[in-house]
């Protein structure tokens, strides 16, 4: 058998790695047919955040998690999409939607893919990033002066449009920055409570979202590896893609579900926003676009980003409709995902 | 010449240690006291004084014979050997020097070509940084080089 | 040769080129490029050496480094440490070994101050080993006792290396802190019995205080202590209140540190870009290190050496106390050649299954692997704490002769590492006290 070198710099617990990367390694690697072994590297100890995408590209490893938004000089059109974090529904249908939309219906995407040497095979969705803090916050006047925690670019624009001061901190530290008050509010996933183990730390969080990260590929394939398969073992590999996809975004739904038990017992308080701060989001959310489409067609060189966005609208409706009632049922899912895009996807041209 | 080229390069190093000291301390002020933040200032520490900090001071760390080895058992060699090892340890050293800065100068040249950057609230250039590690290295790798030239010349004056 | 064949073959060269006298950094990035050249190929080797010195540069944790030194180098030049020695001399000089021991103690309060070992170590080493050479200790156990206070610095809170396991096993980072604590104390002890015995064995290397103290220069010597009191307290002040976080710290320290000697009329241009000047280089001796050991552990992942070793320990742990001491001789021979950064991403994510399937508590655990990791720090041939002394005693002590007496201590680690595997209670009794 084949030994696959995979990379992930996430931890065993991970969602990426508990939801994607491990059933899908269990599937394809116990798989007789396929041929393939594979040795799975965690934590970063063979490619950190930041050199998966080199790793990749180089053959350090044949498959890696890669973080689009890290590198929106190598990829304008993820950098896109992570600018438009608050536009994402649910994380089901946002993961199946950017997918279908980057590997069916976005040749500027995929040439992209090729310049940076990696085959693209799906992105997760992350659930809905909530605002955690130490106290009630509801309105737009509880956010004023904050500093907050946040992921990133458009967080950045929304923390400064609702009076706040956006830090950036690293994960390490996002621990020790709510429990000593260096930041006042952290923008993160329910499900984080328990990576980062708020439940002692924070004592609140306000149930609304402030967009999702989706703007990564799960997994990044080498093309030279990619090349070297059979048509049948790509086959294989596509025919469990959907792991990476939906696999990873229902982790991070259970992952949730379960920190907000634990949360709750811990005493944590879950709150509503109020209509005003709702309210600010939704126009923020309008106004941002402005801002997301001249960054788009300026800064990133994206050709036609209001085409890309309303293909993206249409496909967010469309899994919306097929997910609606079978979001307890990831096998349903996957299999909705594998007929809708990986059985459209031609084994002997896709990547080459 | 190359003595003032290192000594120049580990000055900027110490330069950027300076600038990390009253960016940070800055950046505590305005976070505390003004209720600001300096945009990008984990980035600037990260990718442009580490790298100043790590990379452009080797050169002159290798002229000062600073760079750490163990030399106990290398001593307990007799003259002949322990001058076969030294000259061996040293094309190393130049070698792997070398060539870090040879691929690290084309790593750099493909960020300058697309103009790397990381998007936060204001967008940073990234690929400035990147040229810190070919600079640094291949001045440790001239360093290198004038030793083993030197070191040659001494054994051809011993042998005369 | 089979990858893992392969690896072994590269800790064997990596060995035989530190002992060759080929520079640390090297001897870890040679095998490491000719290593994954071996296994996968040209270009993934190119690739790797072309990414991952600016990405482990790169990394903001890494950056209170440099800042502590500063900071220690700011307080030796500009003399601000002077009254602090003074006054545990004045304090300590019916101590056999009281200087040293003091050392330990300064170097516990720092690392309430600074996440990292390294930081800890190298400040210290700045600013003890001269004043303990002054008092004719041999150079090399001055050294040692600067090399082994640093690594209280992962043990007492706050600490990187806990974070990281933390973040790994989904357990309370702030448990883990609480946990450290006593076990962290419990080592200083042990330093401090250590150079107590020591200083009545071999009076040679640690000779005993012959001035005549009285009590009025014990408490005329308190009151030059200030300047470090004040810059103490300003850091630890600032990290409890959120001011700042343990990774700004160290910019903190140092720049309170320049006011203090500002303010104390002993700063000159001179001793400023001197301190300067010698940060730089002492960042770049070090961490060039860590570069060259962050490339051994890549070239270790792809071989499966740790893989295989933590395999081993699995497979033979018939109960939870054969497993615990199968990983202690796991991490202390890893602990031999990769930093704890390495040695934990390479195996916590095999063992922490293990360690959950037999019901170790993993708060106790973190702890254990911070004191196996802390040891690694010290032993040979690769240790980075051994290293950061060698590079600020230059030529007064080699490697070698720092090592010899670095061994006691490392027996005193090892008995705290039995305690605290026979008493797990002296780790968990704290953080169950506090909930
Ligand atoms: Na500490
Ligand atoms: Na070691």
């Amino acid at each position: 058998d084949q030994t696959v070198t995979t990379s992930v710099w996430l931890g065993p617990q991970h969602p990426v790695v508990s939801g994607g990367y491990q059933p899908f390694v269990d599937t394809v690697g116990g798989n007789p047919q396929a041929g393939l072994d594979f040795n799975l590297l965690l934590g970063g100890s063979l490619l950190g955040p930041k050199a998966t995408l080199s790793g990749v590209r180089d053959g350090v490893a044949d498959i890696g998690f890669v973080v689009m938004s890290y590198h929106p000089a190598e990829f304008p059109h993820g950098a896109l999409f992570g600018d438009l974090a608050m536009r994402a529904r649910g994380p089901y249908t946002t993961a199946a939607a950017v997918t279908e939309l980057t590997m069916l219906h976005c040749a500027p995407c995929q040439d992209e893919f090729k310049r940076n040497g990696v085959v693209y095979t799906g992105s997760y969705s992350t659930t809905p990033y909530y605002i955690i803090a130490k106290k009630e916050l509801t309105t737009p006047e509880d956010l004023k002066g904050l500093r907050m925690r946040t992921p990133g670019g458009a967080w950045d624009r929304w923390a400064t449009a609702v009076g706040g001061v956006p830090v950036n901190v690293p994960a390490s530290e996002v621990y020790e920055a709510i429990s000593r008050n260096i930041v006042d509010v952290g923008l993160l996933p329910i499900g984080d409570f328990k990576s980062y183990n708020l439940f002692d730390v924070a004592t609140h969080a306000t149930m609304m979202s402030v967009g999702t990260f989706y703007s990564n590929i799960t997994m990044a394939l080498n093309p030279d590896f990619w090349g070297g398969l059979s048509p049948e073992q790509r086959r294989v590999i596509l025919d469990n893609a959907a792991l990476a996809v939906v696999g990873v975004a229902d982790a991070y739904v259970k992952a949730d579900v379960e920190a907000e038990a634990t949360a709750r017992e811990a005493g944590v308080q879950f709150v509503e926003p109020s209509e005003a701060l709702v309210a600010q989001m939704n126009s923020f959310r309008e106004k941002d676009l402005e801002t997301v489409l001249q960054l788009a067609r300026d800064r990133y060189k994206v050709e036609d980003p209001e085409a890309l966005i309303k293909t993206f609208n249409e496909l967010l409706d469309k899994y919306d409709g097929l997910f609606e009632g079978k979001r307890d049922d990831l096998p349903a899912m996957l299999a909705i995902v594998k007929q809708e895009i990986y059985d459209k996807v031609d084994v002997d041209s896709y990547g080459f | 010449m190359v003595q003032r080229l290192d000594t120049l390069l580990a000055a900027i190093g110490a330069a950027a240690a300076a600038l990390m000291m009253l960016h940070v301390v800055a950046e505590i002020f305005c976070r505390n006291v003004l209720g600001i933040t300096l945009p990008a200032t984990l980035e600037i520490v990260s990718l442009y004084y580490m790298p100043a900090l790590i990379f452009l001071p080797l050169a002159s760390v290798e002229r000062l014979a600073g760079h750490i080895d163990v030399s106990f058992v290398q001593e307990a060699f007799p003259a002949p050997v322990r001058r076969v090892t030294e000259v061996a340890a040293l094309t190393a050293c130049g070698l792997v020097y070398g060539a870090m800065g040879w691929v690290g100068l084309q790593e750099a040249l493909a960020k300058f070509r697309i103009r790397e950057f990381l998007m936060g609230e204001v967008a940073v250039p990234l690929w400035p940084g990147r040229f810190l590690v070919p600079i640094g290295c291949f001045a440790i790798a001239l360093v290198i080089a004038v030793k083993l030239a030197t070191l040659f010349r001494s054994r051809k004056n011993d042998a005369r | 040769m089979s990858p893992l064949e392969i690896g072994y073959a590269g800790v064997l060269a990596l060995v035989l080129l530190i002992f060759l006298r080929v520079p640390v950094a090297i001897a870890l990035i040679l095998p490491s490029i000719v290593g994954v050249w071996a296994i996968i190929g040209s270009r993934a080797s190119w690739g790797l050496l072309r990414s991952t010195p600016y990405e482990i540069g790169g990394n903001w944790s890494l950056s209170s480094i440099p800042m502590f030194l500063l900071m220690g180098y700011v307080c030796y030049h500009a003399r601000l440490t002077d009254g602090l020695f003074r006054a545990s001399r004045a304090w300590l000089s019916a101590l056999p070994g009281g200087l040293g021991i003091s050392t330990i103690a300064g170097a516990a309060v720092f690392s309430a101050v600074s996440g990292s070992t390294t930081a800890c170590a190298a400040a210290m080493g700045r600013i003890a080993v001269p004043e303990m050479i002054k008092e004719r200790y041999n150079p090399g156990f001055a050294a040692s006792i600067c090399a082994v206070g640093g690594t209280l610095g992962s043990m007492i809170p706050p600490s990187i290396v806990m974070i990281i396991y933390g973040t790994f096993a989904e357990v309370p980072i702030g448990q883990l802190f609480i946990a450290g604590i006593v076990p962290g104390l419990l080592s200083a002890a042990m330093f401090s019995l250590v150079i107590i015995l020591i200083s009545w064995l071999r009076p040679d290397i640690c000779p005993p205080s012959n001035s005549t103290v009285t009590w009025g220069d014990r408490f005329r010597a308190l009151g030059d202590t200030w300047p470090v009191v004040l810059l103490i307290a300003g850091v630890l002040g600032g990290i409890f209140t959120g001011t700042f976080s343990a990774t700004e710290a160290g910019a903190v320290g140092a720049f309170f540190a320049i006011v203090i000697a500002l303010v104390r009329g002993n700063l000159t241009g001179a001793i400023l870009s001197t301190a300067m000047i010698e940060t730089a280089r002492m960042t770049a001796t070090i961490l060039i290190i860590a570069i060259g050991a962050a490339l051994f552990t890549r070239f270790l992942a792809l071989s499966g050496v740790a893989t295989h070793f933590s395999e081993l320990a699995i497979l033979y742990a018939t109960s939870p106390l054969v497993l615990v001491i199968g990983v202690a001789l796991v991490y202390l021979l890893l602990g031999m050649f990769l930093d704890p950064l390495g040695i934990m991403l390479l195996t916590l994510p095999l063992l922490l299954p293990a360690f959950n399937a037999v019901g170790i508590d993993l708060i106790w655990m973190g702890i254990l692997v911070v004191k196996f990791l802390e040891i690694g720090l010290i032993t040979p041939p690769v240790g980075l704490n051994l290293f950061v002394m060698q590079a600020i005693v230059g030529r007064e002590a080699s490697i070698d002769r720092i090592a010899k007496v670095l061994v006691w201590f490392i027996l005193a680690d090892l008995c705290t590492m039995a305690l605290l595997i026979a008493f797990p209670s002296i780790v968990v009794f704290l953080p169950s006290l506090l909930g």
